[in-house]
């Protein structure tokens, strides 16, 4: 939802970043304010996975020049866990699988480190699980999930949900979404889409990766970002992501050369 | 990221000091004269010298095994010491233990005085060859049973020694337990009668202190009928630049309903970080559930040595008898280990469960060797083998080498491997939850070890996480 | 119409039966048949020497000829009352490989949604594009490619999900002949699809034809007594698009003369999922390769499968999961029942491709024989050229645990019953995977009337 006057939570300015050597972002910008969901369209390899790693702080991928800030604060500042724990949180395209830790430890760990950072009260394991329990609820998970390993055994589907169930445990300001709805049923999709509409408030804001015009017809965005090339080449509302399924993206490649002939001197 | 791994991994070894004990070790080189020196200097029965030039003569006409998956120069075998104790006389009471050897322990983490005491364990302490205490003898003695070192065994029942050294690992079994059949200097002898139960945890360190010695000791542990026990073994050594040879031998025997568990955790000097010095750790380990329903399980943390080659086995001979092996090895910077198990299922309706995780960090070669055989005669048999591997960092190796060999139909045999990773995606998962990586780390070692933890008596497992942390500190990347 | 007979390790009978064909009135299947005929001239019989076939002797195929063509069936709607499945409202019914219109059910084909026999379809874009694109050219491809007559095609454009399930039904009918039952599957971009192959024998000429529809399909469903023998070579390829989702249920009730060698490929997109499960009870002969292509990351396949076999029944199932892709997974769970004298062979082969980073594999072979004849080989064969994947293993070969029997005659049950409740219990994990119902029920019924020696009126309500 757009408000008034909301605050800004990212800004990305001219943001150039490469992968082994190779410069995969090239000059990218974006505004994302409190209250707003974001989703970002495009083919594969236009980057937009890439940018979503580079705001969480994946060391493989290198900043080579640009500007982040979240929240006010110079992100390059921060490591990994110190953006983790100032409230971004990144769905995983694929969430990785650990065997051996269980669950329900895990996201303890993970809870209780941020509540600590943000000076909140933490939770005993009695305590987490009645509040690990009921979050699942809304996401129709079987609680014997939280007796399994981390991630290890569980369908793509079920990875998805446990990524969306960390979600609604820590809580984040700027929720990144890295394609989650890829490789879900309908129902499973729906469920997905339920639990992260729930969790989207005036003071948060949520930035959708995805590669399928479908999950826009359960979160609508504010906006739609079309990504070719390591850039952002067009911007519009929910009507563009339908334009995009019609005619494809190859539609938008063109009119982005049109226009950019037109502003040529 | 890859420096915190670094890091992590890469602590130094604690365990690298050097006591200043003097003691008497015998000139380099093997010969039948060494070996006749040290039965002298033991004052050994004549059965035992026989016993020891028979296995000397085998010795030299067996070749050194090459089919492992490790590496090394040729072992000079007249280039090392056959025996080394300190001078000062062991003695028996632990409080008349030298003062320097007491802080050698405390150093080790072992203060076998006050420690162990609480922990209810007795502790047979072998230093370099010779076994310096022996702890809690008399009340094992009320229950009727036998504990203390090999040499002290071979005088005071020679009957049970004789009947039983040799049965289960024979003199001419393989190059190093010949070898250790002929030079053997000292170990632990266990001996549980018939229907007691060990009514507390039974322990031996080993230390080898001095350059250039090597350590031969021989453990014999007999469970009679319906006995059971829980034996600790740990072992520790100096830093020095050369390689020292460790070719140890290990015989159980559990009769019908017996029960023996026997856990290692190996800390042997693995070499610095380019792979200079470290134990050569050639072991030869082997159980024989000879009787019905009797049960022999090993479980080993091997995080030392420069070379680890070491097969605890079990023979199941008894119908319905049980063997286990569990085991974490890791190994970092050059460090190599090949090592796995053996069950070899005679008996009807016997038993086996084989879990094995190896971790490899730095440029180390990690191998799991495993035999499963299951003869005819074993109607009804079960095998269940699990083989997971974890690489961390780039430039290490895994190996899986599952022999299975089953002759008949009516047996189940199920195996399944693994391979798994720490990298920077496994890491940065962790992170973006805001986990930091050494927490991470831990963690998912920790998990991946569970299952070989577990099967730890508990103080032995809050060690071995301890040193599996320690030794992985800094590693990933 | 000529009648025309084939040796299959005769090439030239082949090459000059293909070439008397009469031409098919699509112009890709004349264009396959084309290339068929060339791989023909490339391709051998194959026998025990071939790694492939080591363990499945099938030179009985090659002791006889076979005719191409059958007459027209007599059979009606109520014949096949027992082989329709409820919760199946659209099927198609092929007769020794000939479509049958009369028999089969369109009528509810939303629309969009292209399910037809495949020479009939105008959907002539796509049968070019994708028939005949994923075969190896093996004996058995070729010849399929070379007589190609009728077939089924299914297309589901992109984001439709078809709720109701879809069935194929395969009937053989006539003794001696040799058909090409072919299907292909296009499932688009976020579309999802449940698909039933259904392989049965139905003896017209037989006497035992007169019995009532049930009995016949329980008999038929394993050990049909049917003294026809006759050869169906079946091939399916199936296309799952980006996040497209495929639920594939293949059941192979042949008759026990009968010959069934099959193959299926599947190629997979990104994020697509493939659930396969697949039945293995008839046919003296049977042989069903699977060879999936995980070509986009993040795809997701799990593949079941269940052979029971008796007397001297052969059935080999050849699988082959190829990751060219990162961040994929393979399930697989096979198991073997066999009795008497029968033989089963496994061999799972996964491979991981370099570049296939973080692909996740599971393999699971189980193996129960229940008498001293029966033999099984079982071969896991994963080959890894990655270095960041999970694959884990594992087989079991074995007889009935003799500890959960004495448990269950401990709480008073025979040895007989427990044995026959385990045997049921350990084939009924794989058919529990079924999704549809009236299927899984009626399959359960076969694995008793297999492992159970009491009357099924005692079984209560298992």
């Amino acid at each position: 939802m757009i408000y008034q006057d909301s605050t800004i939570v990212l800004e990305v300015r001219d943001l150039c970043a490469s992968v082994n050597g190779v410069p995969v972002l090239k000059g990218l910008n974006l505004t994302v304010k409190s209250g707003e969901i974001h989703a970002i369209m495009g083919t594969n390899g236009s980057g937009k996975s890439t940018f979503v790693k580079v705001l969480a702080g994946h060391a493989a991928y290198v900043v080579t020049s640009g500007e982040i800030y979240f929240a006010g604060q110079d992100l390059f500042t921060l490591s990994p866990e110190e953006r983790a724990r100032a409230g971004i949180f990144l769905a995983f395209q694929y969430p990785i699988e650990i065997p051996g830790v269980g669950n329900s430890q895990f996201m303890r760990l993970a809870y209780n480190t941020l509540q600590a950072s943000r000076g909140k009260e933490e939770l005993d394991p009695l305590e987490f699980d009645d509040f690990v329990r009921e979050k699942m609820q809304v996401l129709e998970m079987n609680p014997d999930f939280l007796e399994r390993s981390v991630n290890e055994g569980f369908s793509g589907g079920e990875k998805k949900r446990n990524e969306i169930l960390q979600m609604s445990l820590l809580e984040p300001r700027l929720a990144l979404l890295d394609e989650t709805d890829s490789g879900l049923d309908i129902d499973a999709l729906r469920v997905v889409a339920t639990g992260v509409n729930q969790l989207a408030t005036p003071e948060n804001a949520t930035v959708l990766v995805t590669h399928y015009q479908r999950l826009l017809n359960y979160i609508v965005p504010d906006f739609v970002h079309v990504m070719d090339d390591g850039r952002i080449i067009k911007t519009g509302n929910k009507d563009l992501a339908l334009e995009l399924e019609a005619h494809g993206y190859d539609w938008v490649n063109t009119e982005a050369a049109a226009q950019t002939a037109k502003v040529t001197p | 990221m890859s420096e915190i791994l670094q890091n992590i991994i890469n602590q130094p070894y604690k365990h690298g000091f050097v006591t200043d004990i003097e003691s008497d070790t015998a000139p380099k080189g093997l010969s039948e004269d060494t070996i006749r020196m040290i039965s002298a200097k033991k004052n050994e029965p004549q059965w035992l010298l026989d016993y020891r030039l028979k296995a000397y003569a085998h010795w030299l006409n067996l070749q050194e095994p090459h089919w492992q998956n490790v590496k090394h120069p040729a072992i000079d075998y007249q280039n090392i010491s056959y025996y080394s104790a300190p001078k000062v006389k062991p003695k028996l009471s632990i409080d008349e233990v030298d003062p320097e050897l007491l802080r050698t322990f405390a150093k080790l983490g072992v203060p076998l005085h006050e420690r162990m005491a609480l922990a209810g364990v007795a502790v047979d302490v072998i230093f370099d060859s010779v076994s310096v205490s022996t702890t809690y003898k008399e009340k094992l003695a009320g229950v009727g049973i036998l504990f203390c070192s090999m040499s002290e065994a071979v005088l005071k029942y020679p009957e049970l020694v004789q009947k039983y050294l040799g049965s289960v690992v024979p003199p001419g079994d393989n190059f190093y337990a010949a070898l250790n059949s002929a030079v053997f200097t000292d170990g632990s002898f266990c001996f549980i009668p018939k229907g007691v139960k060990c009514p507390m945890d039974l322990s031996t360190y080993f230390r080898i202190n001095t350059e250039e010695s090597g350590q031969f000791e021989r453990t014999l542990i007999i469970a009679e009928e319906g006995a059971s026990v829980s034996y600790l073994e740990g072992c520790t050594a100096p830093a020095f630049s050369s390689n020292q040879l460790h070719a140890a031998v290990v015989e159980l025997i559990a009769l019908d309903d017996a029960e023996i568990k026997y856990s290692t955790v190996q800390n042997w000097y693995a070499g610095d970080k380019n792979g200079v010095g470290g134990i050569y750790n050639f072991v030869t380990k082997r159980g024989l559930a000879q009787g019905k329903n009797s049960r022999i399980s090993w479980t080993q943390v091997e995080t030392g040595a420069a070379i680890t080659w070491k097969y605890p086995s079990v023979i199941l001979l008894g119908e319905n008898s049980i063997g286990e092996f569990y085991s974490v090895a890791v190994t970092n910077h050059y460090q190599q280990a090949d090592t796995g198990t053996k069950m070899v299922h005679i008996g009807k309706n016997t038993r086996s469960t084989i879990v094995s995780k190896g971790i490899s960090a730095g440029k180390s070669n990690n191998s799991y060797r495993g035999l499963v055989k299951i003869a005819a005669s074993a109607e009804g048999a079960r095998n269940y083998s699990q083989c997971d591997s974890m690489l961390i960092g780039q430039q290490s190796g895994a190996h899986t080498f599952p022999y299975i060999q089953v002759h008949n139909n009516n047996s189940q045999v199920e195996h399944e491997a693994s391979t798994s990773k720490i990298g920077e995606d496994q890491l940065f998962y962790f992170a973006q939850r805001g986990i930091d990586a050494e927490a991470a780390v831990s963690m998912i070692i920790n998990g991946f070890c569970k299952e070989v933890f577990q099967h730890l008596p508990l103080e032995f497992a809050v060690e071995a996480r301890n040193l599996l942390s320690f030794k992985l500190e800094g590693s990933i990347g | 119409m000529t009648k025309l007979a084939v040796n299959l390790d005769k090439p030239q009978s082949l090459q000059a039966a293909q070439a008397q064909q009469l031409p098919s009135s699509c112009a890709a299947i004349n264009k396959l048949r084309g290339i068929g005929a060339k791989q023909l001239k490339q391709t051998v019989f194959p026998t025990v020497n071939d790694e492939d076939w080591r363990f499945s002797d099938i030179s009985r195929l090659t002791q006889r000829s076979w005719n191409l063509s059958s007459s027209l069936s007599q059979l009606v709607q109520a014949d096949l009352a027992a082989f329709y499945l409820e919760e199946a409202s659209i099927c198609l019914v092929f007769i020794n490989g000939v479509y049958t219109a009369n028999l089969s059910d369109l009528s509810l084909v939303p629309s969009g949604i292209e399910i037809n026999n495949l020479p009939l379809s105008r959907r002539e874009d796509l049968i070019q594009q994708h028939l005949g694109q994923l075969d190896e050219g093996d004996l058995f491809t070729a010849t399929s490619n070379a007589f190609m007559c009728d077939g089924a095609l299914l297309y589901i454009p992109a984001n439709l999900e078809l709720t109701t399930p879809v069935q194929l039904l395969f009937i053989a009918s006539q003794g001696e002949t040799i058909s090409y039952p072919r299907t292909l599957v296009i499932v688009d971009k976020s579309s999802s699809l449940c698909l039933i192959e259904d392989y049965v024998i139905f003896n017209e000429g037989d006497s035992s034809a007169n019995l009532p529809p049930n009995s016949k399909l329980d008999a038929s469903a394993n050990a049909a007594p049917s003294k026809m023998a006759y050869c169906s070579l079946p091939l399916s390829e199936i296309i799952l698009a980006d996040n497209a989702k495929l639920e594939h249920i293949r059941i192979q009730r042949e008759g026990l003369q009968g010959i069934h060698l099959a193959t299926c490929f599947v190629s997979q997109q990104r994020d697509s999922r493939y659930h396969s499960v697949s039945i293995n009870l008839g046919a003296q002969i049977s042989r069903y390769n699977l060879k999936i292509n995980q070509n986009g990351p993040g795809a997701e396949c799990s593949v079941d499968g269940l052979t029971m076999i008796n007397k001297f029944q052969l059935s080999d199932t050849h699988s082959c999961i190829l990751h060219e892709a990162a961040n994929g997974t393979s399930h697989q769970l096979h198991k073997c029942i066999v009795n008497g004298a029968a033989h089963a062979v496994f061999n799972g082969q996964i491979i991981v491709n370099p570049g296939a980073q973080q692909v996740n594999s599971h393999l699971a072979s189980h193996n129960l024989l229940l008498s001293s004849k029966a033999h099984v080989d079982t071969k896991p064969q994963l080959e890894i050229f990655a270095d960041d994947v999970k694959c884990t293993h594992g087989a079991t070969v074995g007889q009935l645990d003799e500890e959960e029997i004495f448990y269950l005659q401990s709480r008073g049950l025979s040895a007989l019953t427990a044995r026959s409740l385990l045997s049921y219990a350990f084939g009924a994990e794989v058919i529990d995977r079924i999704g549809v119902k009236s299927l899984q029920h009626k399959l359960k019924q076969t694995v008793l009337q297999q492992t159970w020696h009491l009357e099924p009126s005692q079984l209560g309500g298992l």
